[in-house]
């Protein structure tokens, strides 16, 4: 059957540049980019706490008889495929790389993009084509906005909060999950130990830090937060696929 | 009798609103990272035969040791030289203006050819900042944590971080005005001695617009340009020679009214059948990082 092109929607308000949203000069950027992954940089994420932010976000509670409520982590743990036992995760770092001409060795030639990203991967990272986004889409996105288009990620969106003013909006929840999902589809493969003791050696020398002031209350929570942090970086739990987990196609 | 009122006036001898003769700038970042020093000056590819050069790194100079002999008349082996290079690729970046003769002969001169040239500077210096935004959030160790306000903690970090790398001061830090208010929240609640100093206005004079101040020894440049990715700002603390920066310079431009500034150029391009002027500003200008182990990203919290 012959493709069809319907072309898309046209009218003049579209057209109007006026009616378009202004992000500002330094908001969404120019170009696009690919992700990228270095093997050295990986943070140890609190699921609990992602758990508690899904049940925010979802109005996910349970009520009790005396109207009180309490956030459903069980029911947002099997939506976000958390392991109970396990609260602590690595994942690793996503970092952008631009697709700009002059910007650590891209070149304006057809192929600079290609041989800048070519020397990337042989120091060691981890390139993610776009196509490997979120429910097999890209993870770019392209705004038209007053002053062009501008790509953002897709865990990014803008909202008006007032007059010409427009302010990012982030998808916290989708952003890691996307990030575990690197894991547990092999996209990403995991770090040496060593690595992970780096960070790990960082936690360890904020909370030595922070002794000198434990009789403060304030101080003593945070250092409690920290060893609870410290415990789950030494467990060294990594994303695992589950049952339900879907393998993409491709792999950067 | 009858009054003369200003609304009777209107729209005959008096205007409901008129503009005012004296013209503004709106607010903007207007830091210049490539005034500071951070960022090193490579050298310009002309005559190079290629837009792309590879900065040559070796391992001299103490990068390997002296080690004992295993015995008094071994025949010690050769120690192979360690050696890295980092591209720099320059790339056009431009901006170019079109202004009727209309709109310039109604005008008072706020807004003319002139000083569409001389507003080039200033866009010349955001178009580097950004260069190196994007330059820096490819840093391949970082610390800071996702979707946590920037600490001084994390500030701390950074400097150990760089400190077990032996990474040679001066230090650096190019932060997003948002890192740089929680960092400045953080360090409000910090107990004990931190040496902060402020900017002053000679520091101002001497750094630039920018420049926040110096924590812990480290020069912190606040630019808006500092990219986002995920709900994260990534920023940077980094030691000389982490960045570095190579420019081409135009050589013979025939044909157009030049400006031939300091690294870059503003042509003025007439269209006598359109009565239009053309400002375009160019500059050939590429920046990337030299040295991985000289930088860490800061990210944190947008």
């Amino acid at each position: 059957m012959a493709p069809v092109y319907t072309g898309e929607t046209f009218d003049s308000r579209t057209t109007r540049s006026e009616t378009l949203p202004d992000l500002g000069a330094d908001e969404g950027h120019r170009d696009p980019f690919h992700f990228i992954v270095s093997p050295g940089s990986w943070e140890c994420i609190d699921l609990d706490a992602l758990a508690t932010l899904y049940c925010q976000t979802h109005e996910l509670y349970i009520e009790h008889d005396d109207g009180t409520r309490e956030p459903d982590l069980d029911s947002a743990r099997q939506a976000l495929q958390i392991d109970p036992g396990q609260p602590w995760e690595w994942v690793p770092r996503v970092k952008k790389f631009h697709h700009s001409p002059g910007v650590n060795g891209v070149s304006a030639r057809a192929g600079g993009l290609g041989r800048a990203l070519g020397e990337y991967r042989s120091q060691g990272w981890t390139i993610i084509e776009p196509e490997n986004g979120p429910d097999g889409e890209s993870y770019i996105r392209r705004l038209r906005t007053r002053r062009g288009l501008r790509y953002a990620d897709a865990w990014t969106s803008y909202v008006s909060v007032g007059i010409g003013r427009m302010a990012p909006r982030f998808d916290d929840i989708g952003f890691i999950q996307w990030r575990r999902s690197l894991v547990r589809e092999g996209a990403v493969p995991v770090p040496p130990p060593e690595v992970l003791e780096g960070a790990t050696d960082l936690v360890q020398r904020e909370i030595s830090r922070l002794e000198a002031r434990a009789h403060l209350p304030h101080v003593q929570e945070r250092i409690a937060r920290l060893l609870g942090k410290l415990a789950g970086m030494r467990a060294g739990h990594f994303p695992v696929a589950t049952r339900s987990t879907k393998r993409r196609r491709g792999k950067a | 009798m009858t009054a003369i009122l200003h609304s009777n006036l209107e729209t005959d001898l008096r205007l409901a609103s008129a503009l005012a003769a004296n013209m503004r700038v709106l607010l903007a970042d207007r830091a210049s990272l490539r005034t500071t020093g951070a960022i090193s000056f490579l050298g310009s590819v002309n005559g190079s035969l290629t837009d792309t050069l590879a900065e040559r790194f070796a391992g001299l100079d103490g990068y390997d040791a002296f080690a004992a002999a295993s015995s008094e008349n071994s025949d010690e082996s050769s120690t192979a030289l360690t050696d890295a290079s980092a591209s720099i690729a320059v790339a056009r970046q431009v901006i170019r203006r079109d202004i009727s003769d209309l709109a310039v002969l109604t005008g008072n001169g706020g807004i003319s050819p002139r000083r569409l040239a001389a507003s080039m500077v200033g866009e010349y210096e955001q178009g580097f900042n950004q260069l190196v935004a994007n330059a820096i959030d490819d840093a391949s160790t970082d610390v800071g944590s996702s979707g946590v306000d920037a600490s001084i903690s994390d500030f701390f970090d950074a400097i150990y971080t760089l400190e077990i790398a032996n990474v040679e001061g001066p230090l650096f830090a190019v932060l997003h005005p948002r890192q740089v208010a929680d960092l400045t929240e953080s360090l409000r609640s910090e107990g004990g001695a931190i040496q902060y100093m402020a900017a002053t206005q000679e520091m101002l004079n001497a750094k630039g617009a920018g420049y926040v101040g110096s924590l812990l020894g480290v020069d912190i440049h606040k630019i808006s340009k500092v990219n986002s990715a995920g709900g994260n700002r990534h920023g940077a603390v980094f030691g000389l020679g982490a960045l570095g920066y190579r420019v081409g310079t135009v050589e013979e431009v025939i044909g157009n009214t030049v400006i031939r500034a300091d690294e870059f150029i503003i042509e003025f391009e007439r269209s006598a059948s359109q009565s239009t002027t053309q400002v375009v500003g160019s500059a050939y200008l590429g920046v990337g990082i030299l040295e991985q182990g000289r930088i860490v990203g800061f990210v944190t919290d947008a």
